[in-house]
């Protein structure tokens, strides 16, 4: 297709804008509420252009190009009305540095204050140097605003994690809105009112949080002005190298751009492109990565136990004291305690110490432990997973996922299947945001698994079982894995299975053969002497081995380490993972380690070279990988045999509710992301009694209530913690120790305000 | 006999048994008008009346008849005698009406406004002999005030669904054809041929399409479209029908704005009828044809009657335009093709179905055919609702139907907030699409805002900004920010803070406003302001230069004034000026402190109508007094 932009014949393909059409053939059309990856909306008015035939000043970004269409993008007429919306815009918005003789100046000498609560110009905006309002305005060519300013005089929001939101800055682009409805497809944001006070928030004054808001980032994303301010970085500046790497939330391992200033994490994005997980981040990936990489927890050296407290050493110091400690210890005598968020070089090198260095295939892991009993069959499941799946089926059962807070590709893609038509059935206890989108919603069912299961796909004929870590911790989680893996033999149906850790299955390739379950059993196991643990350690009593090596990036829990070695954290060290569906992801270096910090496999290396060994002198990480098999396949973790233990059916009267509890999985090197990340508490927290808020409002009570929950004989008390994403008589409680007081899971309690 | 045929001579029976001269009928206007007078006490007391002479009568109640200012309306028809009619009925009266028609056997002669009847009565006008009916050709209007609009059956005896029965022998395509060589354009204001709309609809790709009938009426001081549908709400219903069998649809919706609550009440009572009766739903009238209609009401948002913010209200969408094309009836609701039509162009289509273009094209002019509702309101003798020919020139409407103004005329408002002021000098315009465009106003859908001397004409270009302002949904920015610094200036000019460059610079924005616009609202609404500035601008300048509001509206640029000869010292006023600024003995010529005075007019009041000498206190605009 051709047509004339300024008098120059250009192409475009059939069904683009006039606004692409122009952009690809670079001409420049200033426009701030068009985004690619959102439908036109011309609400600015910026885009409007001159097109032979067609009545008044039409928008490029709402127009479609058509064949021998003649446009004008700059007369004298559109330039001076350009300049007039300009202007118009620019009343809503302080701006006035903008037009400020001394903005050069200012900018670089900083002649005002910076770290202004509110903003009243550009210098004083979080956003400033990064603005696409600030840009127009330069490409427009504006110097003076001939109207006067309207301030709006709004609070800025900052009650929710995450961001805060500066609607006195909104130029009501509507962006935001649209990302959130049409690519997220949640729906928190809208405009509210009319005329001078529209404005964009949930809807009835409610907060995200209590909106429903997956905290997603996409709508900061795509904010043109500093309206939206990711609480983490407002201040950081402009970033000044930017790496696209993977997140290290969970298996999916999304892709993400990682943004350093001065070698310091301060934030991520999506990356540019998309595939499956393009601008799609979950919460985890959007805000927790720098929280977590620069949390105050973090090791910056090596430290030893000595007599009298706790000594900071050089690393070759530490590295001696550790062979020194590892001296003569062998077999049975030495364990490891490995992490699923480690890297397959970082899992190579760490089972080639164990098994060739201290000949010992005593290796667990507590965060795998922390998964229950059913894991084993859940990454069998795994083994079969394919992300393709999902848009071949003609029917997506989701079990015991919860997408408000992580999968969200996933989530995405189902949303999308669902709204073109295809049948999508939930099965658990939150009501996550693609709960709008399902035929069909059950609770977890409590007993005949299998039938049940059987009954939801009777007239699919692809159906795919979408499994979430959620279908780990019910007592009947093996009963319906075994009816998940029955139906994926038979190939009556497809699964997924969505694995809550970065390398979980890395881990599971390399070393599930001789990874050992019971890993808390290691922590009181006599026969050991040296527990070498590369994840955090739970709290509570020091373990019994005699000397407890801590290597990890972030500080042990307190008094159970004798050698603590600082190891890189995230972003810090280049290695590989292999993704839920077993491809291989990489990860890059965004910044230096911390301190003298370490990669994993460096440190073990050292260690080994200093016991004697000679055959542990890698190079890079290259290196390793070029030693490991070329392709993974899944180890079984273990066999299939599960006790299942069904609760009773339906709650009894005086028990009205059902509680599932679950334990942090969120995770990283042990440590919970709810304990690192202080938002991401305020979105799952533990130790709360999550609640339907009408439940919570009938028992009078509000948020951090203390509540008394009682089953049959036991009871035990929690703050409530009142949650849309929960159904009525639902409860859902998050706790490291799952098993913990109450006779089953999910389990009949009776709830009473204290 | 077909189905309709039966239905017909039903219908005709029970109407013929009604007014065939057997029974004794009082008819009531009660539609919105009418109660809000006071018709449902009168009911009551007419009541009453009958009860207590003993005598019998079938009280019918009907919609507005079009005389509005004569509500409430009471038509009193004994067996064989004509129909008499009586306006502004106060409860107390009735018992004399009762009491002279059914007992002396004659109309109250002091009360009497006209009669209905064929031969001429002495001493009592015909109804629509009456100046304000003469030059009115009653089309969509015919059976309003005549029959009961919660009666599908007087619809139908009065030629209701005739229309629709022709249209159903045809192919669709001839329906078309019909309406386009009508030359029928839509009600709503934009005049968009409809017959055009239709075929482009009927062309466009799609199993699924729908009709729309826009009932949003939200201009100020507009009311046709309520009036017609709970004067008759039958034929906007049938003309949804005949146009969803033009078009090819099976689904219609009826859009109309909450605050109609009894038009929704009565369309409601009306499709329930239509259901019962074969008219709705599966196989209409026998024919293969389907149609079933839903109703939604809008929540209270001016632009969601602007076609494309409708459409998104509809699917459960904030009432937000987007920009055309794609049109609706290419992607209208839900994406399927969608034709948009106005409840008083949907309640002309049944007549010309029934009567056929030619018919319908003998009224009106050549481009302009046919007639138009408007709602006749403002300073004018007599306000209603009229149906005139289109090509009547304004000086008609206002001067012979309206009975012109109590003061000096000074300008007429067309189209509402979209519209513009028009000055003297337009009065000879005719009423059509194209002059009323040339003009710088608008046809809209047909609120006529009638001005006098005592009306200041740069605060309703004010008002109506303001309106446009505070209902402006958002999203595009002339619409949003512009209109909001139009106000601004505008109050500043009302204010007596203007400034001369300020006119230009209200020029500019509207100019930028009306250029620049996403969608009809923003586009229209600089038109107020852009008329008056180029009709009155003389007015304009006294307020900026002399601080001086002829209308003696402008508030702050008002002084109040004691005329010392006429003050008695009643001291009324000192007891009503909430500010204490008039002080003075009793029987001593009191003193106004302009210092204090909040020009709040509780001492003008006072004075005119309950102080000893009255007028004692004069209100005047200019600095210079």
């Amino acid at each position: 297709m051709k047509l004339v932009i300024d008098n120059r014949t250009v192409e475009a393909p059939e069904g683009t804008t006039i606004l692409d059409a122009a952009r690809h053939s670079g001409v420049a059309i200033p426009s701030l509420c068009s985004h690619p990856e959102l439908t036109p909306y011309g609400g600015c008015r910026l885009c409007i252009v001159e097109v032979e035939g067609m009545r008044g000043f039409p928008t490029a970004c709402t127009t479609r190009a058509e064949e021998g269409m003649t446009v004008r993008t700059v007369t004298a007429e559109i330039r001076q009305l350009r300049r007039e919306v300009l202007q118009l815009i620019l009343s809503e918005h302080p701006a006035s540095c903008l037009m400020c003789e001394e903005a050069e100046a200012c900018a670089s000498f900083q002649t005002t204050i910076r770290k202004a609560g509110v903003t009243t110009g550009c210098r004083t905006c979080t956003n400033d140097g990064r603005c696409d309002l600030q840009e127009v305005v330069e490409s427009v060519g504006l110097e003076e605003i001939a109207y006067p300013i309207y301030y709006r005089n709004i609070p800025v929001e900052k009650d929710d994690p995450f961001y805060d939101r500066d609607y006195n800055l909104c130029i009501l682009c509507g962006r935001c809105v649209r990302i959130c409805q049409e690519v997220r497809m949640n729906g928190t944001l809208a405009f509210k009112q009319r005329g001078r006070r529209t404005t964009i928030g949930p809807a009835f004054d409610r907060s995200h949080l209590e909106a429903g808001c997956e905290f997603c980032g996409a709508c900061l994303s795509v904010c043109p002005t500093g309206t939206l301010g990711e609480k983490g970085r407002k201040w950081a500046g402009a970033p000044d190298a930017t790496t696209a790497s993977a997140c290290p939330f969970c298996g999916l391992a999304c892709d993400l751009q990682i943004l350093a200033r001065k070698d310091t994490i301060i934030g991520t994005l999506p990356p540019d492109t998309g595939t499956c997980s393009g601008g799609t981040l979950c919460v985890k990936g959007r805000f927790c990565v720098p929280e977590a990489a620069n949390h105050p927890d973090r090791l910056a050296g090596p430290a030893a136990r000595v007599e009298g407290g706790v000594l900071g050493v050089p690393m070759e110091e530490a590295i001696q004291r550790a062979a020194g400690l590892l001296k003569g210890v062998e077999g049975g005598a030495f364990a490891m305690l490995l992490s699923p968020d480690l890297s397959l070089e970082d899992l190579w090198v760490a089972g080639r110490f164990a098994r060739e260095v201290m000949k010992s295939d005593r290796l667990a892991s507590t965060a795998v432990e922390a998964l229950g009993p059913a894991v084993g069959p859940f990454l069998e499941v795994a083994a079969g997973n394919r992300l393709a799946d999902i848009g071949e089926s003609d029917c997506i059962v989701a079990v015991g996922a919860d997408f408000s807070y992580g999968f969200s590709p996933i989530a995405l893609r189902i949303m999308a299947e669902a709204r073109s038509g295809r049948r999508y059935i939930r099965v658990g206890a939150i009501e996550d945001p693609t709960a709008k989108l399902a035929r069909e919603s059950h609770p977890h069912p409590l007993a005949q698994e299998s039938a049940f299961l059987e009954h939801l796909i009777a007239s699919a004929h692809r159906p795919l079982f979408v499994l979430g870590p959620d279908v780990l911790f019910p007592d009947n989680a093996e009963a319906v894995l075994a009816a998940v893996r029955n139906f994926t033999r038979s190939g009556r149906a497809k699964a997924l299975a969505l694995l809550p850790h970065h390398n979980l299955f890395g881990l599971a390739a390399l070393l599930g053969d001789t990874l050992e379950r019971g890993a808390s059993a290691l922590l009181n196991d006599g026969a050991i002497r040296v527990l070498y643990c590369l994840e955090n350690l739970p709290g509570g009593p020091r373990p019994a081995a005699v000397s407890v090596i801590h290597q990890s990036p972030f500080r042990p829990p307190a008094s159970s380490a004798d050698l603590v070695l600082p190891a890189a954290g995230m972003g810090e060290a280049p290695g590989t993972v292999l993704t839920l569906d077993g491809q291989p992801a990489v990860v890059r270096q965004a910044v230096g380690p911390r301190g003298t910090a370490l990669p994993d496999w460096k440190i073990l290396s050292a260690i080994a070279t200093a016991m004697g060994r000679t055959d542990f002198n890698y190079a890079d990480a290259g290196e390793i990988r070029r030693e490991m098999p070329p392709s993974f396949a899944l180890k079984p973790l273990r066999s299939l045999e599960g006790q299942t233990r069904g609760p009773a059916a339906a709650p009894p009267a005086n028990q009205p509710f059902l509680l599932h509890r679950r334990p942090p999985y969120e995770s990283f090197r042990g440590v919970a992301l709810n304990a690192l990340v202080p938002g991401f508490a305020d979105l799952l927290p533990s130790g709360h009694i999550a609640i339907n808020p009408g439940d919570a409002a009938r028992l009078g009570t509000t948020d951090g209530d203390i509540v008394r929950v009682e089953a049959g004989g036991a009871a035990a008390e929690f703050p409530v913690k009142p949650s849309p994403r929960l159904t009525p008589g639902t409860l859902v409680l998050i706790h490291a120790d799952p098993s913990a007081r109450f006779p089953s899971n999910p389990c009949a309690v009776n709830l009473r305000r204290r | 006999m077909t189905d309709f045929e039966r239905l017909k001579e039903q219908s005709i029976r029970e109407w013929t048994d009604l007014t065939g001269g057997t029974r004794a009928v009082i008819t009531l206007g009660t539609a919105s008008c009418g109660r809000a007078a006071g018709a449902m006490a009168v009911r009551r007391s007419i009541e009453e009346a009958l009860a207590k002479h003993g005598v019998e009568a079938r009280i019918l109640e009907v919609g507005c008849i079009g005389s509005c200012y004569l509500e409430p309306m009471v038509d009193v028809t004994l067996p064989g005698g004509p129909r008499f009619s009586y306006g502004n009925v106060q409860p107390a009266w009735a018992e004399r009406i009762v009491a002279s028609h059914f007992l002396e056997g004659k109309p109250l002669a002091s009360k009497v406004v006209g009669h209905f009847g064929r031969d001429a009565i002495e001493g009592i006008p015909g109804f629509f002999d009456l100046p304000m009916f003469a030059p009115q050709v009653r089309i969509v209007l015919k059976n309003c005030g005549f029959i009961d609009p919660e009666n599908l059956h007087h619809s139908i005896a009065n030629g209701g669904y005739a229309g629709l029965h022709k249209a159903l022998q045809k192919p669709p395509g001839d329906v078309i054809s019909e309406v386009e060589a009508a030359g029928l354009r839509g009600r709503g204001g934009a005049g968009f041929p409809t017959g055009r709309k239709w075929r482009f609809c009927s062309e466009a790709e799609g199993e699924m399409k729908y009709v729309i009938c826009n009932a949003d009426e939200g201009d100020p001081g507009a009311f046709m479209n309520r009036s017609l549908i709970e004067g008759d709400p039958h034929a906007v219903l049938e003309g949804m029908l005949i146009a969803g069998y033009a078009i090819g649809a099976s689904r219609g919706y009826v859009y109309i704005r909450a605050e109609y609550p009894l038009a929704i009440e009565r369309l409601k009572k009306a499709m329930a009828q239509m259901r019962a009766e074969g008219l709705l739903g599966e196989g209409i009238l026998g024919s293969p044809f389907s149609f079933d209609i839903g109703i939604k009401e809008g929540a209270g948002a001016f632009v969601c009657g602007e076609e494309t913010a409708l459409i998104a209200s509809i699917e459960g969408r904030r009432g937000m335009p987007r920009t055309r094309p794609p049109f609706p009836v290419q992607e209208g609701l839900h994406g399927r093709p969608t034709v948009i039509n106005n409840v008083e162009t949907l309640g002309t289509l049944p007549h010309i179905l029934r009567n056929g273009a030619a018919w319908y094209r003998g009224f009106g002019t050549e481009a302009n055919p046919g007639t138009k509702t408007f709602s006749l309101v403002g300073k004018i003798r007599r306000t209603g609702l009229i149906e005139v020919p289109l090509g009547m020139p304004l000086r008609k409407i206002i001067f012979d139907i309206g009975g012109g103004t109590l003061k000096p005329f000074r300008a007429v408002q067309t189209g509402g907030p979209s519209g513009g002021c028009l000055s003297e000098e337009f009065l000879d315009t005719p009423v059509g699409y194209e002059s009323l465009a040339k003009a710088g106003s608008i046809m809209g859908s047909g609120g006529l805002i009638v001005m006098d001397t005592d009306t200041c004409v740069v605060d309703i270009a004010r008002y109506f900004l303001d309106f446009i302002q505070k209902e402006s949904c958002g999203k595009c920015t002339p619409c949003r920010v512009g209109t909001r610094h139009m106000v601004e200036i505008l109050e500043r000019i009302t204010g007596g803070e203007g400034e001369l460059r300020d006119l230009d610079k209200l020029q500019l924005l509207a100019q930028t406003v009306k250029k620049t616009s996403l969608c009809g609202l923003g586009q229209t609404a600089p038109n107020p302001v852009l008329t008056t500035l180029a009709y009155f601008r003389s007015e304009y300048l006294q307020h900026i230069q002399e601080r001086y509001c002829s209308a003696v509206v402008c508030r702050p640029l008002l002084e109040y004034f004691i005329i010392p000869e006429k003050c008695t010292g009643c001291q009324r006023c000192v007891a009503a000026c909430p500010t204490g600024a008039i002080t003075g003995p009793r029987a001593e010529v009191h003193n106004l402190d302009a210092s204090k005075c909040i020009k709040c007019r509780s001492c003008y009041e006072i004075c005119r109508f309950e102080a000893i000498a009255g007028n004692a206190i004069q209100i005047r605009s200019g600095g210079g007094l």
